[in-house]
């Protein structure tokens, strides 16, 4: 019998009783380690050098010359790239959400597409249509012109390739914003005399403004961080970003830990602070917005535009598709010419990274590893989670909600530099594992906030009513709630997989030899072997990445129709 | 098996959901928590389920403790041996309705055969004996309402706890559902606890009613006792009483009879109801009910206790009467009044309410 007393008597006996409590100090524990550990050694080793605690290491960082150009770089970079895809994710959800845009349906899926895909694919790519002289683009137009017009590596081309692959975050925040919204607001403004353009840009967009403004915060956050399409694009030119020189600062001799400490802990605080900002912004607003309501806003009629619309959304849609066709056409030529020819067509590439490269196929079988496992896990911990904060009233659930959150606003090579610094001397560095939970922490946050939506969607009633008819706190979840999110949580799964599969960052921190992934040897493999052998590697990874989104859509839209059912 | 419910509190932060419940409900009878939105029905019964830890109080299934606050016992839903009905039926999508139902009995690890059995003798009773393999997310509302009690009865629990298990059937189907619970409960013999706002349902049903009011009991008696004795200006509203009217005590007279001056000349005398006896010149409540109201044309009837004259302002058909609304002096009087002989908007009227129908309640009472 579940009996307890104490001394006080308190009323919240039942909260404190023993399996509880053991849950909550085992999560804690648990966060302890894989959270705060990487971040507070960070922090640390930013501020203590080996004579104690001193600021004179960051005095010299900070005035070193190469800093401030990184920064600005970084700024400038984040900047373009929030104006790019703020534009295009603004402009394509307005057209999907409330034009008579036609093939509306056919856009809306693709769309999102580059969400799902490798950015450093995509600047491999950028680097076969616009690379300066040898890129196709150069090639057609510098007997024109007189000269090569493009240079992808730059910080123009770094935020050119950001911009077209973070468009879709502001279109999904922009898009969900315009569809819950009433359209009798907009048709207030119409009857107050505003034409169509007013009221989009006088009513409808203002009131998408927290969303885009969030959504925009979320892409400039993730860009000062990204690692992977600066490292492709940046370095050849010898365009440094923070987190490049993050990288330099490690990988070249002598390594010069402190230097990095010091980087990451002002690139993290940077991100946290912004990150705080876009949170105050959405306060209050769920992501979830599920109102039974349906609102169907009415659309507005672009006349003959709407083919302009069209052409617009095709066109981003060809940016992001045209790169990865060009990649597919080097990837099967013996030989890049500069245009394809028939003569040299091969699948010679994809035997080297399949069969004869073994730090191809290494990367794909660690990546095909991690990537299962670790999603798995992922997903076990992010359910366990979301039960306990959704389903129980045990104490000091929020703070498990902040531990668990704070990675969100961590770039991945901060992390990855954590487990480094943290991890180093103990016998998990140098396998798979320690990668393996290197992501599994730094997606905690999707997996979680993924995972406690579902959970909510499931009625207290439901396994309120298997208490009463006798099962414990275990037995309702595992015999009613689990079954219920189930088919959500593959999906979960999917997404996870997929962000582990092209994931760069964390792993580019803490890779060894014979621990590379596969975006670590799709770079590893650009520095030696020919452009269509690492272009028959990337076009793989985007096979399989493009493989699980048709997946994930195969099964979100099963779920909807049997729902409806 | 007898529930007894003492000093109950529940607060939620700054809300306090239940202040301090006592009640007692004696084996194999229904009682029926009554209350506005948000008086605290559904917290009281939760935490009698042990699905709400409460702040302070004690409770006792049978002759065992669920909850003492003093003595730091909280007993867990699933070891109290309560079944429960829940408003939105929560059945189970992914299981059948033989799943659902014989849960309770397979979690309890009973033998395959024997949760098959009795799955099937609670179905049959329940009326619906060929539903055992069908998948439980296709059924209409009242056939989840069946599935929902089955479950809640199939371990035989000695206490069954419903919140507004009718509430959303159709009148018809509430009806047919009334009577099918009575009957079920009549031959399983469990006690059980209703919660309900609809006050048709809960004198129907209940072999005592309490009535609730912000997070406290504010009277408790039988359906007869409570119908016709509101004890509160409160309840005499919430059962419906459609004339309430302010006032100020005018005379006393012995046996608890006082007459209540509502202005403009106006005195009604009525019975006082509160337990200490009227002051002269305290503010006081006057509650009667519609039908209790007599409409005659002015002038029949000679001027005396409780004759006031008065026009009608609006006459509604409704089928079995005719709705009044009275301008009489200061009132706006509702009546009832038979349809064949109806008046029409103007009539002059004078309308009769009989002593014993007043009700006087002390003015701090009214909420
Ligand atoms: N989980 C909760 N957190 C905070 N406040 C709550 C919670 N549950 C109930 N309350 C508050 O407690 C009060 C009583 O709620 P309760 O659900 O018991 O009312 P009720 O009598 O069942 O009403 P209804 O007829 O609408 O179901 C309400 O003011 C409600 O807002
Ligand atoms: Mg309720």
């Amino acid at each position: 019998m579940s009996v307890a007393s104490t001394a006080s008597g308190s009323v919240r006996l039942p909260l404190f009783r023993g399996h509880g409590v053991i849950a909550v100090a085992t999560i804690y524990a648990g966060l302890a380690v894989t959270v705060v550990l990487p971040l507070a050694a960070v922090l640390f080793q930013a501020v203590v050098a080996d004579e104690g605690l001193s600021f004179a290491k960051i005095r010299e960082v900070f005035s070193s010359p190469s800093i401030v150009d990184a920064t600005v770089n970084t700024v400038v970079v984040s900047a373009l790239a929030v104006v790019l895809a703020g534009s295009v994710g603004v402009t394509l959800a307005w057209l999907v959400a409330r034009s008579n845009m036609p093939l509306k349906r056919v856009f809306d899926p693709l769309n999102m597409i580059p969400f799902y895909l490798s950015s450093v694919v995509g600047a491999l790519s950028w680097q076969v249509i616009a690379a300066p002289r040898t890129g196709m683009a150069n090639t057609w137009l510098e007997p024109l012109l007189g000269y090569a017009p493009f240079n992808i590596y730059s910080v123009w081309g770094i935020a050119f390739v950001l911009g077209l692959f973070y468009a879709p975050y502001v279109y999904l925040f922009t898009l969900g914003s315009l569809q819950s919204m009433d359209a009798a607001l907009e048709e207030a403004a119409r009857m107050s005399g505003a034409s169509k353009l007013q009221t989009a840009v006088r009513v409808t967009l203002p009131l998408s403004a927290p969303a885009i403004l969030s959504a925009c915060i979320l892409v400039f956050v993730t860009s000062a961080g990204i690692f992977g399409v600066p490292l492709v694009l940046g370095v050849p030119g010898r365009v440094h970003t923070l987190s490049t020189l993050i990288y330099r600062y490690i990988a070249e001799y002598p390594s010069d830990f402190a230097a990095a400490a010091i980087l990451s802990s002002a690139l993290f605080l940077f991100t946290v602070a912004l990150t705080a900002l876009q949170m105050a912004l959405l306060r209050g607003r769920r992501f979830t917005t599920v109102t039974g309501k349906g609102y169907r806003p009415r659309t507005v009629d672009l006349g003959a535009w709407r083919w302009v619309g069209a052409g617009i959304n095709a066109l981003y849609l060809l940016f992001v598709i045209v790169p990865f066709l060009a990649l597919l056409l080097v990837s099967l030529q013996d030989a890049w010419t500069g245009s394809f020819e028939w003569a040299r067509l091969t699948l010679a590439n994809y035997h080297q990274v399949l069969f004869v490269d073994v730090t191809a196929k290494r990367g794909l079988m660690n990546s095909l590893v991690i990537s299962t496992v670790g999603a798995t896990l992922a997903v076990a911990v992010s359910l366990l989670l979301a039960l306990v904060l959704q389903r129980t009233r045990l104490p000091a659930r929020q703070g498990i909600v902040w531990l668990s959150m704070l990675p969100v606003t961590v770039p991945g090579i901060v992390l990855g530099f954590g487990f480094l610094v943290a991890f180093v001397s103990t016998p998990l560095y140098g396998t798979l594992w320690l990668i393996m939970l290197a992501y599994i922490v730094h997606y905690l946050p999707t997996g979680l906030r993924n995972t406690e939506s579902l959970v909510q969607a499931i009625s207290r009633e439901l396994d309120e009513s298997a208490r009463m008819s006798g099962a414990t706190w275990w037995e309702a979840m595992t015999r009613v709630v689990v079954p219920l999110v189930a088919p959500g949580m593959v999906s979960i799964w999917l997404l996870l997989f997929v962000t582990f599969i092209r994931e760069v960052s964390a792993s580019m921190m803490l890779f060894t030899y014979g621990t590379e992934t596969m975006s670590i040897a799709l770079i590893r493999i650009m520095e030696y072997e020919p452009y269509g052998v690492s272009g028959a590697f990337g076009v793989l990874q985007t096979l399989l990445l493009l493989g699980c989104v048709a997946l994930i859509r195969q099964l979100s839209s099963a779920r909807q129709s049997s729902q409806a059912a | 098996m007898p529930v007894h419910v003492r000093g109950l509190a529940k607060t939620y932060g700054a809300v306090r959901a239940v202040q301090g419940v006592d009640f007692t409900v004696a084996p194999g009878t229904t009682v029926t928590l009554l209350g506005p939105s948000g008086c605290g029905k559904t917290t009281t019964l939760r935490c009698i389920a042990g699905l709400e830890v409460p702040t302070a109080g004690r409770i006792t299934v049978g002759d065992r403790v669920v909850y003492d606050d003093a003595e730091g016992i909280f007993v867990e839903p699933e070891r109290r041996n309560i079944g429960m009905v829940f408003q939105s039926y929560a059945i189970w999508p992914h299981m059948t309705v033989g799943g659902n139902v014989g849960f309770p009995l397979k979690i309890s690890g009973r033998p395959k055969a024997e949760v098959e059995e009795r799955t099937r003798a609670i179905l049959q009773l329940v009326g619906l004996g060929d539903l055992h393999d069908r998948p439980a997310a296709a059924l209409s509302g009242g056939q989840q309402q069946r599935v929902a009690l089955a479950r809640a009865l199939v371990h035989e629990p000695q206490v069954v706890l419903f919140d507004e298990p009718l509430s959303n059937l159709d009148a018809n189907l509430r009806e047919r559902m009334r009577t099918e619970l009575q009957l079920l409960q009549a031959r399983l013999g469990f006690t059980a606890i209703f919660v309900t706002h609809d006050q048709q349902e809960a004198l129907s049903l209940s072999d005592r009613i309490i009535v609730m009011n912000r997070g406290r009991l504010e009277q408790e008696g039988t359906p007869q006792d409570v119908f016709q004795n509101p004890a509160t200006a409160f309840t005499a509203r919430f059962l419906g009483y459609a004339n309430v009217f302010a006032g100020e005590v005018a005379d006393i007279a012995d046996a608890g009879k006082v007459r209540i001056d509502l202005g403009d000349g106006v005195l009604l005398a009525a019975r006082w109801r509160a337990s200490e006896p009227a002051r002269k010149g305290e503010r006081g409540t006057i509650a009667f009910r519609a039908d209790r109201v007599a409409v005659e044309p002015r002038g029949t009837v000679p001027p005396g206790d409780n004759v006031i004259a008065g026009d009608i302002e609006a006459a509604a058909f409704l089928g079995t009467f005719i709705d009044y609304t009275i301008h009489a002096g200061p009132l706006q009087i509702k009546a009832e009044g038979p349809v064949d002989k109806p008046f029409v908007r103007g009539d002059a009227v004078q309308i009769r309410i009989s002593p014993a129908q007043c009700h006087a309640f002390r003015a701090a009472d009214a909420a």
